[in-house]
């Protein structure tokens, strides 16, 4: 407050020297207003809904990202000896030129027609999390809680367990009758994919008598000490990074006994602070071009911390080999979470031991298409569902039964899969996300959350047709 | 940040938000003493921003004031509609106030009260933008809507003031004796 006042009076002494000869009064009305001025506290509640209504406000900004060339007529003309010249050089260095790309890197919305991606039926169980790092030596990390009910893995007790959930949150609104949903453009490049084909001589037999036109997978790897594997998957647009676990030093490998586990288990000591840790991800990224456009800042996913911290015996606790950063995508200024209201995107793990990133995974150009699709506006249907343990939930019957409170929800995006033919529709649809209260709910589940999408809601739960009674 | 928001980027708008809410928030606050009230208007403030943001000119002056000025403006109105004394800058300061577990102050506060009655609602309102919001004379000036100079002039004949009703020695022996 002194410093506070000391510019006030310095400032009106620049103006009128001759009130320094007060300044003994003046400082003790200045210190009275200060003192007397209102004190307040923002409710976070509220201040959380008013930045996601802003959000969702306002109007998604499209990148147009073609090039349009200008020529000018006359310089046409001026320069037309330079161009010929150099359309001749052109001729004779094309085939030195890089292939075309396999991927657009860059971020990109474009606007689709209303329902433009037809049904929304989530017809089949999607495939297992893909937020788990994959390959490697099997050492995984993985997120703790979510949006559904049943059994916790990481229940301290490992007793089955009913939850019950119960709002506890103020009146809310869902918002716009018709919100935009967003599919991933899978963009596979089939110019590169039938060039990669043609050059490709298997030796064995002729590849060329067959009418090959596709590419499917393909691994390609570093054959040298912490070397990687890179599974590029063209049909998906999807490239992932997996350390060749054969390459990297493995402390279990030469285990015969539990005391040797033990002494080779990574110690929660061993973890750095999650600065380190985003560094590590962030240093590999620069160094090998991979670009977060379309991405927030990144996060540490420590939601195995909760379980540990409640384990009484901290020696059998779980502490993971592999810390999880989360870049997550970015969509209309929201990041987009997953189905249990934790962040999703691009996912790096950052081996504990070897201050390494082992797997980098979902790498992919975001290009999403939008198209406006009717949304559940009844809040009473939509609390009840949360009530039941949101989107896609199961609850164990006849356990212990564990209350979990919820609080009022914030508007945000989840990303879920639709099928459609066998081939799945990587979508990011607008929901409301119910963080549960209290720590004794948070050690077994972190949010609870309920699509927005009415289509969603109705194929996963059906609205309850209340049927007039018959005279 | 304003930049990017007027090129279309509307998704930096958070980062802005963020950073002013706590300033709107309270600005509207010390004038309205309500918490309801001023969730609304914040809330009103924040939407015309955004809806508004590509008219902000830099060449005009700083974000803050404007949105201040929007922020001023929204009160204003806000009170025409309930038919109120349209000088913002009316405010009850002792509202509020446990009067039992602060009696010593009361009469402190009540002098203020009276010091900041006895402006006109021009010095007044640039008094409370100076020492409840903070704001430097630049931006005060941008909100008002004179200069900088006129605005130092006016603090300077506002603190004058408390000598020539006499009501700042009256306060002085009160500060001695409650020390």
């Amino acid at each position: 407050m002194e410093n506070k006042i000391n510019k006030i009076l310095n400032d009106l002494y620049e103006y009128d020297k001759g009130l320094k000869s007060r300044e003994s009064e003046l400082r003790e009305i200045l210190r009275i207003m200060l003192e007397s001025r209102p004190e307040f506290q923002i409710d976070d509640s509220f201040a959380r809904r008013l930045k996601n209504d802003l959000m969702l406000q306002r109007t998604e900004g499209v990148l147009d990202i073609k090039r349009v060339l200008q020529f000018n007529m006359n310089q046409i003309y001026k320069w037309g000896g330079v161009f010929a010249t150099v359309a001749l050089i052109a001729v004779f260095t094309v085939n030195l030129l890089p292939g075309p790309k396999l991927y657009q890197s860059g971020y990109e919305v474009s606007q689709a027609g209303k329902e433009a991606f037809g049904e929304l039926k989530m017809n089949n169980t999607p495939p297992a999390s893909r937020s788990q790092s994959g390959g490697g030596s099997g050492e995984m990390a993985i997120g703790l809680g979510g949006g559904g009910g049943g059994t916790s893995v990481f229940s301290p007790t490992f007793e089955p367990i009913t939850f019950k959930y119960v709002y506890q949150g103020e009146e809310f609104s869902a918002g716009e009758p018709e919100q935009a949903v967003y599919k991933r453009i899978k963009q596979p490049n089939t110019k590169w994919t039938s060039g990669l084909i043609k050059k490709l001589d298997i030796g064995l037999f002729d590849l060329s008598s067959f009418d090959v036109n596709t590419v499917q997978y393909i691994n390609i790897g570093e054959d040298k000490e912490y070397g990687y594997f890179f599974a590029i998957n063209p049909t998906e647009g999807t490239i992932t990074i997996n350390e060749n676990w054969s390459k990297w030093p493995d402390p279990f490998k030469e285990c015969r006994d539990q005391a040797c586990f033990d002494q080779n288990k990574v110690k929660i000591s061993d973890h750095p602070d999650d600065a380190t840790i985003i560094k590590i991800a962030k240093d590999f990224f620069a160094q090998h071009g991979l670009s977060t456009d379309g991405y927030s800042e990144p996060v540490v996913m420590n939601e195995w911390r909760t379980a540990y911290e409640l384990a009484t015996d901290k020696s059998m606790a779980w502490v993971p080999d592999v810390a999880q950063v989360v870049f997550p995508i970015k969509i209309n200024g929201f990041d987009v979470l997953d189905e249990r209201g934790l962040k999703t995107g691009l996912y790096v793990g950052v081996g504990i031991r070897s201050g390494r990133v082992k797997n980098v995974s979902e790498i992919s150009a975001l290009r999403f298409e939008r198209s406006d699709y009717a949304v559940e506006t009844d809040t009473a249907r939509l609390k009840a569902i949360a009530e039941k343990g949101g989107f896609r939930s199961y609850n164990f019957e006849g356990g212990k039964v564990v209350q979990i409170n919820l609080d009022s929800p914030f508007r945000s995006y989840i990303r879920v899969w639709n099928y459609k033919n066998e081939t799945p529709q990587e979508l990011v649809v607008p929901a409301l996300i119910f963080p549960v209260k209290g720590e004794l709910g948070r050690q077994y589940v972190q949010n609870v959350v309920v699509p927005l999408t009415k289509q969603i809601l109705d194929e996963q739960e059906p609205p309850i047709t209340i049927m007039e009674r018959a005279n | 940040m304003v930049k990017l928001c007027q090129e279309g980027r509307l998704e930096n708008f958070a980062h802005l938000y963020d950073h002013y809410l706590p300033k709107i928030y309270g600005f509207i606050y010390y004038r309205t003493k309500h918490k309801e009230t001023a969730e609304d208007l914040t809330s009103i403030i924040f939407g015309k921003a955004l809806r508004q943001i590509n008219k902000y000119d830099s060449a005009k002056g700083t974000f803050s004031a404007w949105l201040y000025k929007i922020a001023r403006n929204t009160l204003i109105d806000e009170r025409r509609a309930k038919r109120e004394n349209i000088d913002i800058s009316n405010i009850d300061i002792s509202e509020g106030i446990d009067y039992e577990q602060k009696a010593d102050q009361n009469l402190r506060i009540e002098k203020v009260k009276k010091f900041l009655d006895s402006l006109t609602p021009e010095q007044r309102e640039v008094v409370l933008l100076r020492v409840w919001d903070d704001l430097p004379y630049r931006e005060i000036a941008e909100i008002v809507g004179k200069n900088e100079a006129n605005c130092k002039m006016i603090f300077s004949r506002a603190i004058a003031k408390i000598r020539a009703d006499g009501s700042l020695a009256l306060l002085t022996l009160i500060f001695l004796n409650g020390k």
